[in-house]
């Protein structure tokens, strides 16, 4: 072919790869190389991604690509700034923001941006402290951002401020926090809110990022008997997974209106006895674990993807305090959302 | 080119190379530019397209009857789960072709508006080069030689993206 395709075409195109080749191809011209990091290009491009904490390495699974392609599906990556971590020491991923993921080890909080690579140490919360619950999200505003740390044995909250670039604490004397579920510790972020599974499900716990102030909202209530096993979005509305005992199955629930406890409506029903449901997506799709393997499941097109990921034994110990988060693909620089 | 009705609106098309195609109406609509054209009231009778091809035109022409013929997305109706796999593995067969020939489809396409075959040639093209290099990333997209990056540019690119180099 003589003629040379359109920008917008190769924008198009390029768009569509995956993140690998994506930053390989910086390489092809001077003008790719400055097309592939122009914010709006990222913006187009729009691509989410799941990041797993697994013992040893962070696992990306990028679900766009066909799984039998497992060079560009499932990538394996070390563990950022791995010197501050301890050996066998349990990372948490607490949450994301525009394509940054924030990690814990222990009570050491990294930002990583898994795409770039770049990473960032936050300052440590004060103290240290066992069975903590955390979450990640701003209140107002994009600007207002902050890493909260419940404590429990304290009735405390820890709260770092990024705009303060600084940690403060807060008393929780006047709520019952104790009934936050913190085997599942990490809260999941909605329209300026962190959500928290509850001891006495189908209850939620609710913090207002702004202010501050704990409430409790109510889950999806079905005939069944109900609990709630994991919290997340779909298209950016708060969903449930329950799992109904008496039939064994789970159901997916999400809530159109946000806040409105009537608007909660059941998605689909799956059955199944033999996974444990990880991490929703934001088109609906699950991610399902076994004793080894882990599936995406898209129950409303009934079709099941086997990941190429070969999870060991010694994993499984911490498979049920295992939190896993999809996050936006960018190039946004860990640095550049600390005012310091 | 068209086994419809009679009774349907044809129009015809004329490639680069003088090849003219009868299609109907309907077909012709998948193209956002025609459809436009018939709109405003500015399609003769024969419509010449002078930078596309009879091969490429006639590949396009496939793509549009099939996807005319296949029930529309449509909010209000449920969308039969069998039509749209087998809309799905037309699209799969149809752009097994080789490599300049996508481009030529796909170029057109984009003359033509239309969207869907956009896509498909723009995800065949991206499915295409994911496992290349840079390299022969050049060759097929017949990229430019004197925009090439300097060494110390190229250096830089892998350094603060390593990770996609292992």
């Amino acid at each position: 072919m003589d003629d040379l395709l359109p920008d917008d075409i190769v924008r198009d195109i390029l768009a569509r790869l995956p993140a690998k080749p994506l930053l390989r191809f910086r390489g092809v011209s001077k003008y790719w190389n400055r097309m592939l990091r122009e914010p709006c290009f990222m913006n187009l491009r729009s691509r989410r991604t799941i990041i797993l904490p697994l013992s040893e390495t962070l696992i990306l699974i990028d679900d766009n690509v066909p799984t039998d392609d497992t060079p560009h599906s499932v990538l394996k990556r070390f563990y950022p700034l791995a010197n501050l971590r301890k050996i066998n020491v349990i990372v948490r991923v607490i949450g994301t923001f525009n394509g940054i993921v924030l990690l814990g080890y222990m009570h050491k909080m990294i930002l990583y941006n898994p795409f770039t690579g770049a990473t960032k140490k936050l300052p440590c919360p004060p103290g240290s402290c066992t069975r903590p619950g955390y979450g990640f999200g701003y209140g107002a505003t994009p600007d207002d951002l902050k890493i909260v740390r419940f404590v429990q044995s304290y009735h405390k909250c820890d709260v770092y401020s990024f705009k303060k670039n600084s940690w403060s604490s807060w008393s929780t004397l006047q709520y019952n926090i104790r009934c936050i579920y913190f085997q599942h510790s990490v809260g999941t972020f909605v329209n300026g809110f962190l959500h928290w599974l509850a001891y006495d499900s189908p209850k939620l716990i609710v913090l207002n990022v702004n202010d501050m102030v704990l409430s409790e909202m109510h889950g999806p209530v079905t005939q069944n008997l109900t609990e709630v096993v994991l919290l997340g979005t779909i298209n950016g509305c708060l969903c449930s997974v329950n799992y109904l005992d008496n039939v064994y199955a789970f159901e997916l629930w999400v809530m159109k209106e946000y806040s409105v406890e009537k608007s909660w409506s059941p998605i689909y029903s799956f059955r199944d006895d033999l996974n444990t449901p990880l991490c929703i997506f934001d088109n609906g799709r699950i991610l399902m674990r076994s004793d080894s393997e882990l599936t995406i499941n898209d129950h409303s097109r009934k079709t099941y993807k086997k990941l190429n990921i070969s999870v060991e034994v010694r994993e499984e110990w911490h498979w049920h305090r295992m939190h896993v988060v999809e996050y936006m693909e960018s190039l946004v620089a860990p640095s550049d959302m600390c005012c310091f | 080119m068209s086994t419809s009705s009679s009774s349907s609106k044809k129009i015809v098309l004329k490639s680069a190379d003088n090849e003219t195609f009868e299609i109907d109406e309907i077909v012709a609509l998948e193209s956002q530019a025609i459809k436009n054209m018939i709109e405003d009231e500015c399609a003769d009778n024969v419509i010449p397209l002078g930078n596309i091809d009879s091969k490429t035109l006639s590949k396009i022409i496939e793509y549009c009857k099939k996807h005319a013929e296949s029930p529309k997305k449509d909010d209000n109706a449920d969308i039969d789960e069998k039509a749209v796999e087998d809309l799905k593995s037309f699209d799969a067969e149809f752009a097994k072709v080789d490599m300049p020939l996508i481009q030529d489809i796909l170029m057109a396409a984009n003359f033509l508006n239309i969207d869907n075959l956009i896509g498909l040639m723009c995800r065949t093209i991206a499915d295409r080069i994911k496992g290349k290099t840079p390299e022969e990333i050049r060759k097929i997209l017949n990229i430019n030689k004197n925009d090439l990056l300097s060494p110390e540019q190229e250096a830089k690119a892998r350094e603060e993206n390593s990770w996609a180099f292992d």
